[in-house]
């Protein structure tokens, strides 16, 4: 499908920012980036309402998810046709697509604001959003270990802030404890933010194995 | 999970175990499902994490590309701003100066009805006869140079008489007289050498016989006055 709209170099397809993003096209990649995102700000007010500080979490979760389903081959090109599940031609445009994400995205964004004082356990907070992500976004890999993948990602996104915060500078960024405490101050020792990390692990494992159930019985 | 067991599984996936203690955890892995089971987990999400990690590094780094292209782009755009408006300073500047430069000389000058209007009969009786009506219509008819270089002739052949020395009475009342009227022609010459002088654009020349007239005794005293402000 032709974008006409909102893009600074009009010569580009959904086709072609599908094909750039799964090439690992680096001009392609910034192109689609920040014509995603200008798409957003000039449209989300009519998908969702959302404060100006919750928008930029919504669109930062919204382009994750949907380069991670351009990369994993949820989102595909067959023969310059767009595709999505079953390799069956895509219902709408890329940006109609991400919106649809963004909408889910934005009830998440949402419910974390007042979960972390209603809900203590992850799994259960999840429970909700759980069954809408499943409604929204059905089309599922048959790669066991992509739709794995594809869950954790998911509940990482919807994690609480401190949470993603602590295993992200643990696993990613590959800290020590030390250096780890340094940048979250509120521990105060190394056995201390061990056992938070920890716990977060739990929670995560709890809720993405949930998640991973409910889709396969879908 | 156990807690020891965790550790086992983080210190693998961070790569900080021996060699020899990686090889004794491969085993481990090989022969205990469960832990596989775990250690999967924690590889995948590590994944995960980084691949974000990654992703978000990215959107930010093109945030910050756009944000610093979009600080040229306004520079750039004001500086084009600048350079138009002072284009067309530059452009008025110019066109202002050749309008003066090329419009005719009497732009700028002492404006016109200044001069009071000359009037004719105040040089009837002047002995030279038709000489100072020549100079009054030269002046007239705008023709300046010629009334100026008529004057100067004129000026030149005006002689002014001595009276000292003179015995007799009836000799002395004749030569005062007759200096009385030369001095009366002068000032008419020098009150017409005025109007050439304005006429030919040589106002400060206009000037200095203004001033001259102003400070002596003559018929034109009041009048050079009145000029002489009205022209500084």
């Amino acid at each position: 499908m032709v974008m006409t709209k909102g893009l600074k170099q009009p010569d580009c397809s959904d086709a072609a920012f599908v094909t750039g993003l799964k090439g690992h096209d680096s001009a392609v990649q910034k192109k689609f980036y920040l014509h995603c995102k200008k798409y957003f700000s000039e449209h989300y007010r009519a998908v969702f309402f959302a404060p100006d500080h919750m928008r930029e979490d919504i669109f930062q979760n919204t382009y994750l998810a949907l380069w991670d389903n351009i990369e994993r081959g949820k989102i595909d090109v067959r023969n310059g046709v767009v595709t999505g599940r079953e390799d069956k031609p895509l219902g709408c445009s890329l940006m109609t697509y991400m919106m649809s994400i963004a909408r889910f995205k934005y009830k998440e964004v949402a419910r974390q604001a007042e979960r972390e004082t209603r809900f203590s356990d992850l799994a259960e907070r999840n429970s909700r959003a759980v069954q809408e992500f499943v409604s929204v976004c059905d089309w599922l890999h048959d790669d066991e270990r992509m739709s794995k993948l594809e869950v954790i990602s998911d509940c990482i996104a919807v994690m609480s802030e401190r949470c993603r915060q602590i295993l992200t500078l643990f696993y990613a960024d590959e800290l020590k404890l030390d250096e780890i405490l340094a940048v979250l101050p509120t521990f105060t020792s190394k056995d201390a933010l061990k056992t938070a990390k920890n716990r977060c692990l739990e929670k995560l494992r709890n809720s993405s194995i949930s998640l991973y159930e409910l889709r396969r019985k879908q | 999970m156990n807690e020891q067991k965790q550790n086992q599984i983080d210190r693998y996936v961070r790569n900080e175990m021996t060699a020899e203690e990686r090889a004794h955890f491969e085993a481990e892995l090989a022969e205990d499902e469960n832990l596989r089971m775990e250690y999967e987990f924690t590889k995948q999400v590590q994944d995960t994490l980084k691949n974000r990690q990654e992703k978000l590094e990215m959107m930010r780094a093109w945030d910050e590309e756009e944000k610093q292209e979009s600080v040229l782009e306004t520079a750039r755009y004001r500086r084009r701003r600048r350079l138009r408006v002072a284009g067309g300073f530059l452009l008025a500047a110019v066109l202002i100066a050749g309008f003066f430069l090329l419009l005719p000389s009497k732009w700028g000058t002492v404006p016109e009805n200044t001069l009071p209007q000359l009037d004719l009969s105040l040089y009837e009786n002047y002995r030279s006869g038709t000489a100072l009506t020549k100079i009054v219509n030269l002046i007239q008819q705008q023709q300046y140079q010629e009334a100026l270089q008529c004057i100067e002739e004129e000026e030149k052949n005006l002689y002014v008489p001595d009276t000292s020395g003179l015995t007799s009475d009836e000799e002395r009342e004749q030569m005062e007289y007759e200096a009385a009227a030369a001095r009366l022609d002068a000032a008419h010459l020098k009150w017409l050498k005025v109007y050439a002088l304005v006429g030919l654009n040589r106002r400060e020349d206009a000037l200095e016989v203004l001033d001259d007239m102003r400070r002596t005794l003559n018929p034109y005293q009041q009048k050079a006055d009145s000029l002489y402000q009205l022209l500084k």
